[in-house]
């Protein structure tokens, strides 16, 4: 406890403050102030106003909370003066497209973005990246099971979306369906997407979207401090837990998290998903250390551990296989009891990175310089004879460094920034899997310059931005005849990227923006050269090394309204053309192999048009009822016969309504809520394209209740949570094992968190 | 010199060498051994099947042979045949795998052999084809394997013949044990069709 007492000085010290959202400067009714060395505690008036009188001087910690607001802890010293305090809440972050960013390393000011923060985090607890992300509208997630999803953006998905963890982009084996990012979500505090294709600012080939991930500053605060979150699911008897503590020190602030899940079998209505098990384990480590106020130095070093299991059932040999798996009612090797063994086929992935940062600040200008390396490892295992049962089919190593350097200069009215990255990867298949490589080692060098200008004038923001880079394969290809030597093929892209942005506020609550943009992305390594079998899609997948980068011209605008603070409207319409589009086409001939004949498909190029809309609507009727509605709508469509391309989200519609319970116990909050999601079934796919007709619409129920409460002057948090809850038999067009089983069924969760 | 002018220095020097330290480390953190081992030895694939069938009383041979030596890409497999199959004989059928891209080439069928209770092989007669294939063997539970077999012709007919074996299917499934592998499950670890099989 800190020393606040000082018998000389008198108490009869007033604090004061005024609780507001940052947004429109409004002040916050029903928040709530806590001071933690005291007991006492305020709500605020109408106005956003608190007050308490007769303190003393010395430090305090302060708690403002406020019902569908991210929460806020303060660590400050109270002087022997009366004090005013104002305080700037996030009001329902995840809900309104950020316009203004704060912080200086975004430079993505005028991108369509949505921000998910720890609190709303704790919800959706022992969750993957892919299904978390759903969260957001106008994203998807394509899955293999209940483990294994990745993120997918206005319809785009895999190499086109960049995962960044802290700036950096994930290395990791993103190809295929079949393979999710290797990170865990809950070692990060703030997760936002980016739907522009404008983030000039970031390297890669993130032509659809980015997603961040990135840690909340530390608060200066010499006590320690942190979270505590236990959860378990009914479905799979999955157990999670996540502690997450902090501490400001003289030489450095420090943050570190530790997480781990077990999970079991899923289960659908009326059968178990055997072998759909997961073990992860993840943990990091972020050191802050500000010298003075100009320069500051960073390093975050993290570690990822999982294993992953994939349903048996799904596990096949040859298109026969997968035919006679399509028409059965449970799927193949279904055991009629629960287990927590995870048998192949499953995956083993680990990553590691650390990331190294030193960032300088003056009045007007801002430099940063970044150095990172990551190791990805990837173990594939599939059921094969005893001889090669604990050896992985695919076993791949990922080694990446990124060097960058980053400066941004503000002027009265005219902000710009420019940078340059370096990045090299380099790929190795790990020999003793006793199977020919998919993917052939390389190597890969990829510099890039940006440059981005910000202008303000009036109610108007403009801003342009531009980036070049170079991407340089060099793939080491080996021939199944051992006598042929290996040859190397070397590869050279340039890419431009360029955006324009406008965002106007005509009127308080209400701003536009429009965007429109260049970006291009170069083909990847599975794209030029994946060969053989892809057994899991019982398709042969080629190649093709005559690939060109493909380019993306979007033009997205956003129209928001908040006429209150109790009324958002936010409307979304996009509009992409994307030229020399790569994707895989099944060609009309079938290979003969010792496993029967098997489709061939093979990379190509057509021009498509991407064009959707993302709508939200919330409403709070008085303060204690909300009612939020969400629906996006996407179609990736051919250009020469207008057909919709295999593997677009189908439309959706999401509605939720929330109540707050009367305090039950004073300092306490509690919230009651029921959603309901209709996704409707996708139309227009070409027949020939897909094994199996995209799945009829289906209509899910959710239900939630959720409790803030003191206990032992701690502050805990209750969560129940209800997925699926009439049990539904449902099969989602975007997860692969839609051929082989039916979703999952009911699951109930419960979240504890206990915050000190 | 002020005193905090020296810390000031102190914190500098500090921090630059802290600054080279942590950035060196970074990328030292995960330089690897060199790898130059590339040995990527393809030991699951087995690229050849051979079914020989003997006739029991005069002793010919029939050798139907599917051969794949590049695996799933490259060039189409081979499936050369010796011999003819005669009308109203009974033939002794043997099965053998080989891995023949690797030198000397892995007799894949001992394994099978030894792994008998996760693996089961299907004859399936289509066409007009007068043939009838009989399980020969049994695995240590006592049913099916088929890596040998009997197989009686009929009359002179032409037709395909295609031979499947299954990694992990259920024995017990309807029908398993009669040869027909629709119930079966599994993986399909070979699936070659024999097309237009004579019998004189």
């Amino acid at each position: 406890m800190p020393s606040f007492i000082s018998g000389a000085q008198s108490c009869k010290i007033s604090l004061s403050g005024r609780i507001s959202d940052p947004h429109d400067d409004l002040g916050l009714q029903f928040g709530q102030v806590y001071i933690e060395e005291t007991g006492a505690y305020r709500k605020t008036d109408s106005a956003g106003f608190f007050r308490f009188e007769n303190m003393c001087p010395g430090w305090y910690h302060l708690y403002i909370s406020h019902p569908g607001c991210v929460s806020s802890r303060l660590y400050f010293q109270l002087g022997n003066r009366d004090t005013v305090l104002s305080i700037l809440l996030e009001h329902h972050a995840h809900l309104l497209q950020t316009v203004d960013v704060q912080g200086v390393r975004t430079g993505h000011q005028s991108s369509t973005q949505n921000s998910l923060r720890i609190q709303e985090l704790t919800n959706l607890t022992a969750k993957p990246l892919g299904l978390l992300l759903e969260e957001f509208n106008g994203v998807n997630s394509i899955k293999n099971g209940g483990n294994i999803s990745k993120p997918v953006i206005h319809g785009m998905s895999g190499n086109r979306i960049g995962i960044l963890t802290q700036g950096v982009q994930l290395a990791s084996q993103q190809w295929g369906a079949d393979h999710a990012p290797e990170i865990d979500p809950f070692g990060s505090q703030i997760i936002t997407v980016i739907k522009g294709a404008d983030a000039v600012a970031y390297g890669g080939n993130h032509l659809g979207g980015i997603v961040l991930l990135d840690q909340e500053k530390i608060n200066h605060d010499p006590h320690l401090h942190g979270s505590h979150v236990l959860s378990y699911q009914s479905n799979g008897n999955v157990l999670s837990w996540n502690s997450r503590i902090e501490k400001s020190s003289r030489l450095f602030d420090w943050r570190t998290s530790f997480s781990s899940k077990i999970g079991g079998d899923l289960r659908s209505p009326s059968y178990y998903l055997s072998n759909t098990g997961i073990r992860e384990y993840s943990g990091n480590l972020y050191l802050y250390r500000a010298k003075g106020s100009s320069l500051v130095l960073k390093n975050f070093f993290s570690l990822y551990h999982a294993q992953l299991g994939v349903l048996r059932g799904s596990h096949i040999g040859n298109l026969t296989d997968l035919e006679d798996a399509i028409g059965r009612a449970v799927p193949f090797f279904t055991k009629p009891d629960f287990s927590y063994r995870i048998e192949s086929p499953s995956q083993v992935v680990s990553h590691i990175f650390n990331k190294f940062t030193r960032q300088k600040q003056t009045e007007t200008s801002f430099s940063e310089f970044n150095i990172s390396a990551q190791l990805n490892r990837r173990q594939e295992f599939d059921v094969r004879r005893v001889r090669f049962q604990d050896a992985p089919a695919l076993d791949l190593l990922l080694q990446s460094w990124l060097l960058e350097y980053k400066y941004k200069k503000t002027e009265k009215k005219l902000e710009w920034q420019a940078g340059t990255q370096h990045k090299v990867n380099y790929n190795y298949n790990v020999p003793g899997s006793s199977s020919f490589p998919l993917i052939p080692d390389y190597f890969l060098f990829n510099p890039g310059l940006f440059g981005q200008l910000k202008l303000r004038s009036g109610s108007w923001t403009y801003e342009a931005g531009t980036r070049y880079e170079v991407n340089y394969f060099s793939a080491n290809l080996i021939s199944r005849n051992a006598l042929e030597p290996s040859q190397t093929k070397n590869h050279l892209f340039h890419v431009f990227n360029s955006v324009f942005g406008a965002m106007v506020s005509p009127a308080k609550g209400w701003s536009m923006k429009i965007q429109t943009g260049v970006a291009g992305r170069s083909p990847e390594m599975n794209e030029l050269y994946s060969n053989g079998l892809h057994q899991s899609v019982a398709g042969i997948e080629e190649g093709n090394k005559n690939l060109n980068p493909e380019y993306s011209f979007k033009t997205l605008f956003t129209h928001s309204l908040n006429p209150t603070e109790s009324w958002t409207f936010e409307l979304t319409p996009y509009f992409q053309y994307i030229r020399d589009y790569i994707y895989l086409e099944p060609q009309n001939t079938y290979r003969l192999t010792i496993r029967g004949a098997f489709p061939v498909f093979s990379y190509r190029q057509t021009d498509v048009w991407v064009y959707g809309l993302d709508l939200t609507h919330r409403l709070e009727l008085g303060h204690d009822w909300q009612w939020i509605s969400r629906l996006s709508y996407v179609n990736i469509m051919r250009r020469d016969d207008g057909s919709t391309l295999v593997g677009t989200p189908a439309p959706q519609i999401f509605n939720s309504i929330s109540y707050h319970l009367p305090a039950f116990k004073k300092n306490t909050h509690s919230k009651i809520s029921i959603n309901g999601r209709y996704v409707f079934e996708r139309t227009n796919v070409a027949d020939s394209t897909d094994f199996l007709d995209p799945p009829p619409a289906y209509f899910l129920m959710g239900a939630e209740f959720q409790s803030d409460f003191k206990f032992f002057h701690k502050r805990f948090q209750f969560i129940l949570r209800g997925e699926n809850l009439f049990n539904r038999t449902y099969r989602e067009y975007l997860n692969r094992l839609r051929y082989f089983a039916d979703e999952t069924g009911t699951n109930l969760g419960v979240v504890l968190k206990m915050e000190m | 010199m002020k005193s905090s002018e020296i810390i000031f220095m102190k914190n500098n020097f500090f921090q630059n060498k802290l600054f080279i330290l942590i950035a060196l480390s970074t990328v030292l953190l995960f330089q690897t051994a060199c790898h130059d081992d590339h040995n990527h030895d393809e030991g699951e694939l087995i690229t050849t099947l051979q079914y020989t069938l003997i006739d029991t009383i005069h002793k010919d041979t029939v050798i139907y042979t599917f051969r794949d030596l590049d695996g799933e890409g490259g060039n189409a497999p081979e499936l050369p045949v010796t011999g003819i199959l005669k009308s109203n004989q009974l033939y002794l059928g043997e099965i053998r795998l080989l891995n023949e891209s690797v030198n000397p080439p892995e007799d894949i069928g001992k394994e099978v052999a030894a792994e008998n209770l996760a693996h089961q092989f299907f004859y399936l007669v289509s066409g007009s084809l007068n043939l009838q294939v009989f399980y020969a063997d049994k695995d240590d539970n006592n049913q099916r394997l088929g890596l040998k077999t009997t197989v009686l012709t009929g009359a002179a007919s032409k037709g395909n013949l295609r031979i499947i074996l299954r990694h992990n299917p259920n024995k017990n499934a309807p029908d398993v044990n009669l040869g027909n592998p629709a119930n079966a499950g599994g993986e399909t670890d070979i699936d070659v069709t024999f097309e237009d099989v004579p019998i004189l």
